[in-house]
């Protein structure tokens, strides 16, 4: 397998654009140390509130809803609550679990 | 698996006279094509993200012996380990190796074109190692004993009613009385099946949709989450990835995915896209105790610095095919052969030889559309004529069409003739037509006006028009 490492990446050397190889060598150095940023899409960018805007349509888009809490503490009540509010059980598995 | 890419021509009529085939076309193309359109609309960047997606693998393309390297560092570096495998045989030699000093006796698969490119199944079968397929449409394809027909959707041919009677011809350990007439129950009914195999297996053997050089990270992107449990439950995960799935960094890497699956499913993101770096490590939950990466070649290379290596940019999303009008006329079983579609037309040849393949570059109409869509950019219509061009030279061509070529290569080259022959011929046509405008049987034609009825030149060729277009 040792030679098939070496006969391939032979063959792919000879295939590559002739040039001085420091200077391929130091394009992936480059590349590889200092990831260049991509073209993020305008959706994505903004503040937290832009964000928190476009996540808010593209859950909703998918018939998903979305509650913001002030406090990580709440989030239970909030669970308990929408359950409660479109009346769907608590998944008995979560209450089984807890009792042991 | 075994290859029939020169029983194109028989295999083209079997699958337009299959109506089955052609209802499952009918049925799901558009789907395609529809839900594409839609997520590109919802996407103002897409277009310069196919751009930058581009630039990428044309960048790694011209580095890829270094990214190779340093892509083993990294998975060296992180406890993996990296198989070098020139031919489909010692990538097949690699894994059985491994399955056999783990003692492995069932291995599950997550959906790879290269493990079907290396026709593993039936290698691991005849080293006494069950492969069970865990991806839903590839199961199917495994349990009915056929290559897949479409790079994301391998089952895309099959309707419910085929489905449920293979369900219930490979799963007799279940109640025969049961109901399978819905979709969620059939998924329902393989999940219950696989759900043990995960459990079960010594080794999971995965594909990669890029491998990560910065890193040494394999990535796989799946939407029913198999993928994942074949990697991580298994004592092994061997990966099998082709040498141009390399890309240098994670952020290139999220570039790619950006257009992968908007083309592929009309999907802004694939449900499950896993990130597997090296085996389990002491304050790791869960994974497996190796993680193998085989690396293959197979022609690839050969490829490289020629005019088709535009081709390795493929990150194999589909929409070639689900845009091809030959694609959808006749299925992914015509092509005889792993890769089907316009992407399969070019990969084929360069894989197994414009020889065995010679058929497959000229099932285009050029229409354009493939490239149109193509996320990476690849010029394929450009690639097919190609191929046509090696065809040509090589005396691949039949006798009477290399004839037919040379008799028009003859009035091309004598413009004035060539519109004098093209005027007679409009004319003479337009009166074999008489009132009806069209012809029912034409000599050296019988392809078309067997099926169809040519209609007759209108009005004034071309030419002709261009030239009273430019005086005036």
């Amino acid at each position: 397998m040792d030679s098939a490492r070496a006969r391939i990446l032979a063959r792919i050397k000879r295939s590559t654009p002739k040039g001085d190889e420091a200077v391929r060598i130091a394009a992936v150095e480059q590349r590889l140390q200092h990831p260049q940023h991509n073209l993020v899409p305008e959706r994505g960018q903004g503040d937290e509130a832009h964000r928190i805007g476009v996540f808010t349509r593209m859950m909703e888009a998918v018939g998903g809803t979305v509650e913001v809490l002030d406090d990580v503490n709440d989030v239970p009540v909030a669970v308990a609550s929408y359950l409660r509010n479109t009346n769907r059980p608590i998944c008995p598995g979560i209450v089984r679990r807890r009792s042991k | 698996m075994e290859q029939q890419a020169s029983e194109f021509p028989a295999n083209v009529k079997r699958a337009i006279a299959d109506s089955q085939l052609q209802w499952a076309m009918t049925e799901t193309g558009p789907r395609f094509i529809e839900k594409r359109a839609k997520a590109r609309a919802n996407l103002p960047e897409f277009d310069a993200l196919r751009d930058q997606a581009r630039d990428i693998k044309d960048h790694v393309l011209s580095h890829l012996d270094l990214y190779l390297e340093r892509y083993e560092a990294k998975v060296v570096q992180s406890g993996g380990q990296v198989h070098w495998a020139e031919t489909t045989q010692e990538a097949r030699a690699a894994i059985i190796s491994i399955c056999k000093r783990l003692d492995a006796k069932l291995a599950t698969k997550g959906k790879s074109m290269i493990s079907e490119e290396i026709g593993l199944n039936h290698a691991l079968e005849q080293a006494g190692i069950t492969p069970v397929e865990t991806d839903l449409g590839e199961y199917l394809i495994q349990i009915r004993g056929e290559a897949p027909s479409h790079i994301i959707a391998p089952a895309v041919h099959l309707s419910r009613d085929q489905i449920e009677a293979d369900f219930r011809k490979a799963h007799t350990h279940l109640d025969p009385n049961r109901d399978l007439t819905e979709i969620p129950t059939l998924v329902e009914e393989a999940r219950q099946v696989l759900r043990q195999k995960y459990l079960d297996a010594d080794v999971g053997i995965t594909g990669a949709n890029f491998l990560i050089a910065e890193t040494g990270t394999s990535i796989i992107v799946t939407n029913e989450g198999n993928g994942d449990l074949t990697q991580t439950l298994p004592r092994a995960h061997i990966v099998i990835a082709s040498i141009e799935k390399i890309v240098p960094t994670l952020e290139d890497a999220t570039t790619i995915l950006r257009v992968l699956a908007r083309s592929a499913t009309g999907q802004d993101f694939a449900n499950y896209t896993t990130f597997s770096t090296g085996p389990r490590r002491p304050e790791d939950p869960d994974g497996p105790n190796e993680y193998h990466v085989v690396i293959l070649d197979n022609g690839r290379s050969n490829v490289l610095g020629t005019e088709f290596q535009d081709m390795l940019r493929c990150i194999r999303c589909g929409a070639c095919l689900n845009h091809c009008p030959v694609y959808q006329a006749v299925g992914g079983h015509a092509y005889g052969w792993v890769y089907p579609g316009p992407i399969g037309s070019v990969v084929t040849p360069a894989l197994i030889g414009i020889e065995k393949a010679r058929h497959l570059p000229n099932a285009s109409t050029f229409c354009g559309r493939c490239e149109e869509v193509c996320p990476m950019r690849i010029p394929l219509p450009r690639l097919l004529r190609h191929w046509r061009e090696q065809e040509f030279e090589k005396h691949l061509t039949p006798g009477a069409v290399r004839w037919g070529l040379s008799v028009w290569a003859f009035f091309a080259k004598r413009p004035k003739l060539y519109q004098f022959g093209t005027r007679i011929a409009a004319r003479l046509l337009n009166l074999m037509g008489g009132r009806k405008g069209k012809l029912a049987s034409l000599p050296l034609a019988q392809g078309w006006t067997q099926y169809r009825d040519m209609p007759v030149p209108q009005g004034r060729t071309f030419q002709a028009m261009w030239k009273e277009r430019k005086r005036g």
